[in-house]
């Protein structure tokens, strides 16, 4: 009876938030989970759950994987239990699935639950249940001040994982291909074989996990496609990405096209990020038992998504805006490479006020963990730097040979559109922090009005 | 003409924290000064000749990293102690400064300073980052070896023991444990600290006095110049933050 109860109480204030989001600027996303479950504690283990349960977990990419293979699986007539707005904490998890639970019979209604979860709240959220298949898209540096060293967000997955739950995982990333050492469980590997802008050397030293974990003799790479992610093989033991499950080659950004085990499938964002959710969505849907052709037509099915808010013009010039993540390097660099992959001149807004939303610890030694070098490119115009950390920022790319492309902007909301309007050519990106958004956007939009 | 030898020393393991900001920021200031540099980055496998340098720098790794570096270096204790005894400039940032002290845990390391590193002690917990065996904070520290202060980061999971010759006096952050006013060591040429930050990077006037000292040690003359971002990035860190 108290389950029921909390599974009511969670409907009711999920409804209450859906009325009261204009005047609460909040979704109702994560309340009526935190006060369903402090009414009936740990209430999502008594549940009846769908036969197929996927978590997705990883530091970057996890919410693209997790729309893809959404879209996939209520594509082939799955009805699919999932968080379209990405959250992925604990309460998050458990507002999703008493949204669609049975108040009375306790049995939640879909054929598939489907959850991105943060790294460290695997284990409270499948405390009791688990996963049957959990997919990990990456391990790296990101928010070092919150999780410390890569190996401890290993080491939490790890000792999270149940020895049922297949895993899908990125064998390009050296510390995620370790769980295929340190488990038993059922491994579908998943790699980009090669990518035009790949690498025979690194572009840093600054590589995680770049010794074989077995006889510690150092990786060798054929291809390094970002950072530390790339084609390797441990030279002594032979160890490293092969073989493959599943595996991507061709890629063409500019035509949205790739093959997967020599499929032909469709990008629905013309960068890395996106081929590798593709990727990851393409081997767990076929893992489960969905045909190549029918994934692939779900996939060719697909439209470009993007947030139009994020992409307006000033006179001629289009703006795109990206949400960067500062405190994960290998993520923020990826940015650039998809801002360098764009054809024609342009210019770059970069900047944050706080290195992250969850606390004030504003660590910024990532910013040298980023090859920022890679901006010294003809069509790169102009770098604006904005905000708090503007002058530090203008340093790193001071340091990275950048000098004469850097503006630093002291008041961007009153100064910004003048800057960039008559200073720089070409389209416009900015990568600059979430907190920054609202401001930005409105500080560019002064020249339309 | 006289080139300055810098060794980064398992440049491609202990580098967790943007350490190699570090070195930029040394070639940046000896390139500033007209003064050529060689780099020389080396790590397990190579064979070191540590006699070779002007400049030693190790850097911030993760405690897989900090272990394989600490199995390999043992081996160079001789050569290490002779450098630092002849007054070698020595920077050692993060948990990299651990491996020059007696013992990390139950583990031995070159034993050429007398102290003792062990995990953090208890769990930390505050508003950010809850339950942590980890000691992270923006840190402010003084120092007599410059009259500016040190500003950076601090993220590490050991404490340590140190008893006496402090690089820094704490003034906000965490020191060498969860309640100590001091931080790092500083004897003969040796700077070791658990700050990040890059430290030479955040902090211009440190890495000018390092650099100053070098080139007289060298007979080459050191020219002032503070024109450079550097500064700028420093002084708006201390006026955003209210650092007096």
């Amino acid at each position: 009876m108290k389950d029921t109860l909390a599974i009511i109480i969670n409907k009711s204030i999920s409804i209450i938030c859906k009325i009261l989001k204009p005047i609460l600027h909040k979704d109702g996303s994560v309340t009526p989970g935190y006060y369903a479950n402090k009414y009936s504690n740990n209430i999502i283990d008594r549940l009846k759950y769908p036969k197929i349960i996927i978590g997705v977990t990883g530091s970057s990419g996890k919410g693209s994987t997790t729309r893809l293979i959404a879209k996939i699986l209520e594509n082939n007539n799955y009805k699919v239990i999932w968080n379209k707005n990405g959250s992925n904490l604990y309460n998050a998890a458990v507002t999703l699935i008493l949204n669609h639970t049975n108040s009375f019979t306790k049995k939640i209604n879909g054929d598939v639950l489907l959850l991105e979860l943060d790294e460290s709240y695997i284990k409270s959220v499948f405390h009791k249940i688990n996963p049957t298949h959990l997919v990990i898209t990456n391990i790296t540096r990101d928010q070092v001040a919150r999780n410390g060293e890569p190996e401890l967000i290993y080491d939490k997955i790890l000792n999270s994982i149940d020895p049922s739950t297949t895993l899908i995982i990125n064998a390009n990333d050296p510390l995620t291909l370790r769980y295929s050492l340190d488990t038993n469980n059922k491994i579908v590997k998943y790699g980009i074989l090669k990518y035009k802008t790949d690498y025979k050397k690194p572009l840093s030293d600054t590589l995680d996990a770049a010794y074989c974990p077995i006889c510690h003799t150092k990786y060798k790479y054929d291809w390094y496609h970002y950072g530390n992610i790339g084609i390797f093989k441990c030279p002594k033991c032979k160890y490293g990405t092969f073989p493959l499950n599943y595996h991507a080659n061709d890629i063409n950004l500019a035509t949205k096209f790739m093959t997967i085990n020599e499929h032909i499938v469709k990008i629905d964002y013309p960068a890395i990020f996106t081929c590798y959710a593709t990727l990851a969505a393409y081997a767990l849907t076929n893992t489960i038992g969905i045909s190549d052709e029918n994934i692939m037509e779900s996939l060719n099915d697909n439209q470009e998504e993007f947030n139009s808010n994020n992409i307006f013009k000033i006179g001629r010039r289009r703006i795109e805006m990206i949400d960067s993540k500062p405190e994960n390097a290998l993520s923020y660099e990826q940015t650039i490479d998809y801002i360098l992959e764009q054809k024609g001149n342009l210019s770059i807004i970069i900047g944050f006020d706080n290195v992250s939303r969850r606390y004030s610890l504003n660590d910024i030694s990532w910013l040298y963990d980023i090859n920022f070098e890679k901006l010294n490119n003809p069509f790169v115009d102009k770098i604006f730097c904005i905000g708090r950390f503007r002058y530090d920022i203008a340093y790193r790319l001071e340091l990275a040979g950048l000098k004469d492309k850097i503006i630093i902007i002291d008041d961007y909301k009153k100064n910004l559109s003048y800057q960039v309007t008559h200073k720089s050519k070409g389209n416009i990106y900015t990568v600059i922090f979430v907190d920054m958004m609202d401001d930005v956007r409105n500080a560019l939009s002064e020249v339309n009005k | 003409m006289k080139v300055i030898k810098i060794l980064h020393l398992y440049y491609d393991l202990m580098n967790l924290s943007g350490d190699s900001g570090n070195i930029t920021a040394l070639l940046e200031a000896f390139n500033k000064q007209n003064v050529k540099v060689k780099l020389d980055k080396l790590s397990i496998n190579d064979n070191i000749d540590f006699s070779k340098y002007d400049l030693i720098y190790i850097g911030d790794g993760s405690t897989n990293n900090q272990e394989l570096v600490r199995q390999d270096i043992l081996k160079y204790k001789d050569d290490i102690t002779k450098v630092i005894q002849n007054n070698i400039p020595f920077i050692a940032t993060g948990n990299s400064y651990e491996l020059f002290g007696n013992k990390i845990n139950d583990k031995k390391a070159l034993g050429i300073f007398n102290f003792n590193s062990y995990n953090v002690d208890k769990i930390i917990t505050d508003d950010y980052i809850q339950n942590s065996t980890r000691l992270v904070s923006e840190v402010v520290y003084e120092t007599d070896v410059i009259d500016k202060k040190v500003i950076g980061f601090t993220n590490h999971n050991h404490i340590n023991n140190i008893n006496g010759n402090y690089l820094f006096k704490v003034i906000k952050g965490f020191g060498n444990d969860s309640t100590s006013k001091n931080e790092g060591i500083h004897k003969y040429h040796f700077f070791g600290t658990y700050t990040l930050g890059p430290l030479l990077i955040r902090n211009p006037y440190l890495r000018d006095k390092i650099v100053k000292d070098i080139l007289i040690q060298n007979n080459i003359d050191y020219k002032e110049d503070k024109n450079n971002l550097a500064y700028k990035a420093y002084d708006k860190y201390l006026e955003n933050f209210n650092i007096n």
